[in-house]
C-alpha cells in the first residue's frame, strides 16, 4: 500500500495537469465538465431531488415488474402513511371519502328506518285488535313468550316458484309449478343469472365457508339452500318462517340422495332431475291472512244508519204526538174552551172546536210545540162555565177591591162591602149570562174609607169664639186651611148617583140671656164662616148656615160661641 | 332436455356482445356486464332433431380493470373465445383466457372467433398467426357481427363438439 502510495505521487509529479486530465477521461469516461455537473448535482440536494424524481416512478414500475419489489413490501408503508395521515389531519381524508361514504350511509340509514317502519306499521296493524289481545292470552296459557306468538302469526308468504339449479354449471335441472313454455324458458335464463350473481357475491366477498343464502328483490325474496352439487332457490312473496328453509334443507338433501350420481355426472340432460319435482313442491308453501268472509259492512252499516234515522224519526214522532197531547189535554182542561176534534194533518197539528173569549189557553211553546205545528180552529162562543161566568162578572161589573165574587148554580154572590153607586150600577145590570139571580151583601155597603176620613176630618173641627169675638186667631187659621183642603177632598170624591154634599156650618149658642141677640150673633158668625170657605173656594151652593143652641139635646158637647160642621150628601133636586 | 352452458370469452371490445346479439334470446340488460361482469342469454340449437338449450355465458372482456372469474367459466361444457381481427394483441389475451379456460372447465371444447371480418382490410391478426393457433390442435373461424357472417355455423360448430 505505500509502496502504490509513492508510485502514485511519482506518476503525479511526474504527469502536467493537463496530462492527468486526458488520463482521468480515459479512464472513467468523463470529461471534468461532466464531472463538475455529477458534483454540483450531488451536493444540491434540489436539484439532486429533481433528477431523481423522473427516475423513481419508472424505476419502481421497473422493480414491480422484474419482482424485487412486490406490493406486499409497499403495503405495510402505504398503510403506514395513510395512519400518519389520518392522525395528523382526519379531516382530509374525510373530503376524500365523503363523496363515496355518504350515498352508502344514506343508503343504509334509509334501508334501516324502512326496516323500522316496516315493522312499526306491523305492529301497529296488530295493535289494538281483538286478535291481538287473543294473543295474549295465549301466550300467558301456552307459556311461551309474546313475540313468539306474534311473529307465529305474522308470517303471510308465498313461495310462487321452486327453482333446482345445477350448482357447476348453473343450469336449471327442474322448476316447480310447471308453467307455460316461455316461463320455462325464463326459468332457464333466471336460474343462471342466479348462479351468476351467487358466485359474484362468493368471489367478491371471498368467504369460502359462506354462501350466499338469500337474496332481496323489492317485494321479492330469493331464498337459496346450497347442496354439494345443486342448490333450491325459492321465489318468496312475502315474509316466511324459518320452517320453510328447514324445508329447503330437507328437500336438497333428499335430491342430493335420489340424484347423487345425475349431480355429479351431470351433461345438461334433466330428465333425471323430474323425479325431484315431489320434494320441489314441499318447499312450495304457502301461508294467507286469515280469509275474512266478506261481511257486508257497507250494507251493515247503511242498514244501523237507516234503523237510527227511522227511530230517531219515530222517537220524533212520538215526542211531539206526546207533546201535542199534553197540549190538547191542556186545552180541554181550559174553562170556556170545547174540543170537537183533534188530530194530525200531515205534519201539522189541529184543534178543532169552541172557545170561549174570556178563556186563557195554554201556550204551544210551553210544550215544546212551535205554534206553526199546531192549527187551532176554535169559533168563539159564551161559557157558562163557572170561571167564565165571575171572569166575565168581573169584567163587566169592576168591583172595587173590597168586594169578593162568588157563583153557584145561577146566582152570582157579591161579598164584602162598597159603596151604593156601584151597588146601584149593579142592580141596573139586567142580564149577564149564566147569572139569573144577585146576592148582595145584606147590610149596606159603607162609604169608601177616604172619603169617610174626611168627612170625619171636618165634622171633628170646632172653633170656640171668646166673648164677643168673631176672628179667627192665629191656630184657628191653620185649622182652617185644613177645613178647606178637606171639604175640596170632598168635593173631589166622585158624586154618589145623583148626591152631591152639603156641609152645614153649625153655630152654637145659647137661649140664656138676650136670645134673639144670641142668635143673631151666632147666625153671623156661621155666615162669616161661610164667606171664608167661599173665599177659599168652596162652592156656595154646598154650604148651610145653622144655629144650633146648646141647651137642644143633638147639640152635642159643643160650647157656647163654637163654629163646626156636618157633611151631608143630598140629591140634587134637594139640594 | 339437453342443456349446456358455454361461455363466450375474450378481451375488451372484441365484440363478443355484438356477436350474438342478434342470435340469442335475452332478458336481462346490458348493465350485468358492469355490475357482476356477465350476462346470461339463451341459445337454442337443433342437432340430429335433438334439442339443445344452450345458455350463453357472455363474459365480460377482461381488461387491465376487470379480470374473468373464473367461477363464471367453471361448469362450461363449452367455449369461445373471442379476438378481433383489427387487433393482434387480442390474442395473446385471448390465449391467455383460454389457458384459464381450459383449466376451469376440464378440458371443454371450444371455438376461437377472430371477430370483425367485415373488415379485412384492417386485419392485424395475418393469416400466419390463424395458422399458427390451426396447427396447434385449435378451432378458428372469422365471423362478423356486423353481417352475420358465421355466428350461427359456429354455435352449431361448437354445440356439436361438445355433445359428440
Amino acid at each position: 500500500m505505500t509502496a502504490l502510495s509513492q508510485s502514485n505521487k511519482s506518476i503525479t509529479k511526474a504527469l502536467s495537469p493537463a496530462q492527468l486530465r486526458e488520463l482521468r477521461q480515459i479512464l472513467t469516461g468523463y470529461d471534468a465538465h461532466d464531472l463538475d455537473r455529477l458534483n454540483k448535482l450531488i451536493q444540491d440536494p434540489e436539484t439532486f431531488s429533481d433528477e431523481i424524481r423522473q427516475l423513481l416512478p419508472l424505476s419502481i414500475r421497473k422493480m414491480v415488474q422484474k419482482g424485487d419489489l412486490s406490493l406486499d413490501d409497499l403495503q405495510p408503508l402505504l398503510e403506514e402513511a395513510l395512519k400518519n395521515s389520518i392522525q395528523n389531519n382526519p379531516k382530509t381524508l374525510a373530503d376524500i371519502l365523503f363523496p363515496i361514504m355518504m350515498p352508502a350511509i344514506r343508503k343504509a340509514v334509509s334501508e334501516d328506518i324502512k326496516q323500522m317502519l316496516d315493522k312499526v306499521n306491523s305492529t301497529l296493524e296488530n295493535s289494538f285488535s281483538p286478535k291481538r289481545i287473543g294473543w295474549r292470552l295465549k301466550s300467558i296459557f301456552s307459556g311461551k313468550s309474546y313475540a313468539e306468538i306474534v311473529l307465529s302469526h305474522a308470517y303471510i308468504y308465498q313461495v310462487k316458484q321452486v327453482f333446482l339449479i345445477h350448482k357447476n354449471t348453473g343450469l336449471l335441472l327442474a322448476k316447480v309449478p310447471d308453467e307455460h313454455e316461455e316461463d320455462v324458458a325464463d326459468a332457464d335464463l333466471v336460474s343462471s343469472m342466479l348462479s351468476a350473481i351467487k358466485d359474484f357475491v362468493q368471489d367478491s366477498f371471498q368467504q369460502e365457508d359462506s354462501e350466499l343464502d338469500a337474496i332481496n328483490m323489492g317485494d321479492f325474496n330469493i331464498w337459496l339452500e346450497q347442496g354439494p352439487h345443486a342448490i333450491i332457490a325459492a321465489i318468496v312473496a312475502g315474509n316466511a318462517p324459518v320452517s320453510l328453509r328447514d324445508k329447503m334443507k330437507e328437500s336438497i338433501e333428499g335430491i342430493h340422495i335420489n340424484s347423487a350420481y345425475e349431480l355429479e355426472h351431470f351433461e345438461g340432460d334433466t330428465t333425471p332431475f323430474e323425479i325431484n319435482k315431489s320434494l320441489l313442491q314441499n318447499c312450495v308453501q304457502q301461508e294467507e291472512k286469515p280469509h275474512k268472509k266478506g261481511k257486508p259492512v257497507a250494507l251493515i252499516l247503511i242498514g244501523l244508519l237507516l234503523i237510527g234515522a227511522l227511530g230517531y224519526c219515530g222517537y220524533q214522532y212520538w215526542q211531539s204526538h206526546s207533546r201535542f197531547n199534553k197540549f190538547l189535554k191542556a186545552c180541554q182542561n181550559t174553562a170556556g174552551v170545547f174540543i170537537s176534534d183533534a188530530g194530525r194533518s200531515g205534519n201539522v197539528f189541529y184543534i178543532k172546536g169552541m172557545a170561549d173569549p174570556l178563556s186563557v189557553l195554554p201556550s204551544p211553546d210551553n210544550y215544546a210545540l212551535h205554534k206553526n205545528d199546531v192549527r187551532l180552529n176554535l169559533i168563539p162562543f159564551v161559557s157558562l162555565d163557572r170561571k167564565i161566568v165571575l171572569e166575565r162578572a168581573k169584567m163587566l161589573l169592576k168591583p172595587p177591591a173590597t168586594v169578593q165574587f162568588d157563583y153557584s148554580g145561577d146566582t152570582l154572590y157579591v161579598k164584602g162591602t162598597a159603596d151604593e153607586g156601584w151597588l146601584e150600577k149593579v142592580k141596573a145590570v139586567t142580564y149577564l149570562p149564566g147569572i139569573n139571580h144577585l146576592a148582595l151583601p145584606e147590610k149596606a155597603p159603607v162609604r169608601k174609607r177616604p172619603e169617610m176620613r174626611k168627612i170625619l176630618a171636618i165634622e171633628s173641627q170646632a172653633y170656640s169664639f171668646a166673648y164677643g169675638i168673631d176672628q179667627l186667631d192665629s191656630t184657628q187659621q191653620l185649622s182652617f186651611k185644613k177645613l178647606i183642603l178637606d171639604t175640596k177632598e170632598i168635593l173631589n170624591f166622585k158624586s154618589r148617583g145623583d148626591s152631591v154634599p152639603v156641609i152645614v156650618v153649625r153655630s152654637y149658642t145659647s137661649r140664656k140671656g138676650n136670645m134673639a141677640a144670641n142668635q143673631r150673633i151666632a147666625h153671623t158668625r156661621a155666615m162669616r164662616f161661610i164667606r171664608w170657605m167661599q173665599e177659599a173656594g168652596i162652592p156656595m151652593e154646598m154650604l148651610v148656615p145653622k144655629v144650633r143652641f146648646i141647651e137642644d139635646q143633638d147639640s152635642g158637647n159643643y160650647s157656647v160661641r163654637t163654629v163646626s160642621f156636618k157633611v151631608k150628601y143630598v140629591k140634587r133636586d134637594l139640594q | 332436455m339437453i342443456k349446456k352452458k358455454i361461455s363466450m370469452l375474450g378481451s375488451f371490445a372484441v365484440g363478443k356482445t355484438s356477436l350474438v346479439q342478434q342470435f340469442v334470446r335475452s332478458i336481462f340488460s346490458e348493465k350485468y356486464h358492469t355490475t357482476i361482469g356477465v350476462k346470461i342469454d339463451q341459445k337454442i340449437v337443433h342437432i340430429n332433431h335433438i334439442e339443445i338449450n344452450l345458455m350463453l355465458w357472455d363474459i365480460h372482456g377482461e381488461d387491465d380493470y376487470q379480470k374473468v372469474k373464473p367461477a363464471y367459466v367453471m361448469g362450461s361444457s363449452g367455449y369461445f373465445i373471442v379476438m378481433d381481427g383489427t387487433r393482434r394483441n387480442t390474442i395473446e389475451k385471448g390465449l391467455e383466457l383460454q389457458k384459464m379456460a381450459e383449466k376451469v372447465s376440464g378440458g371443454a371444447p371450444f371455438i376461437i372467433l377472430i371477430n370483425k371480418a367485415d373488415l379485412a382490410d384492417e386485419w392485424e391478426i395475418t393469416g400466419e398467426d390463424i395458422k399458427t393457433m390451426e396447427d396447434s390442435g385449435m378451432k378458428v373461424i372469422k365471423t362478423s357481427a356486423k353481417t352475420g357472417e358465421q355466428v350461427e355455423e359456429a354455435f352449431y360448430m361448437l354445440t356439436q363438439m361438445m355433445i359428440k
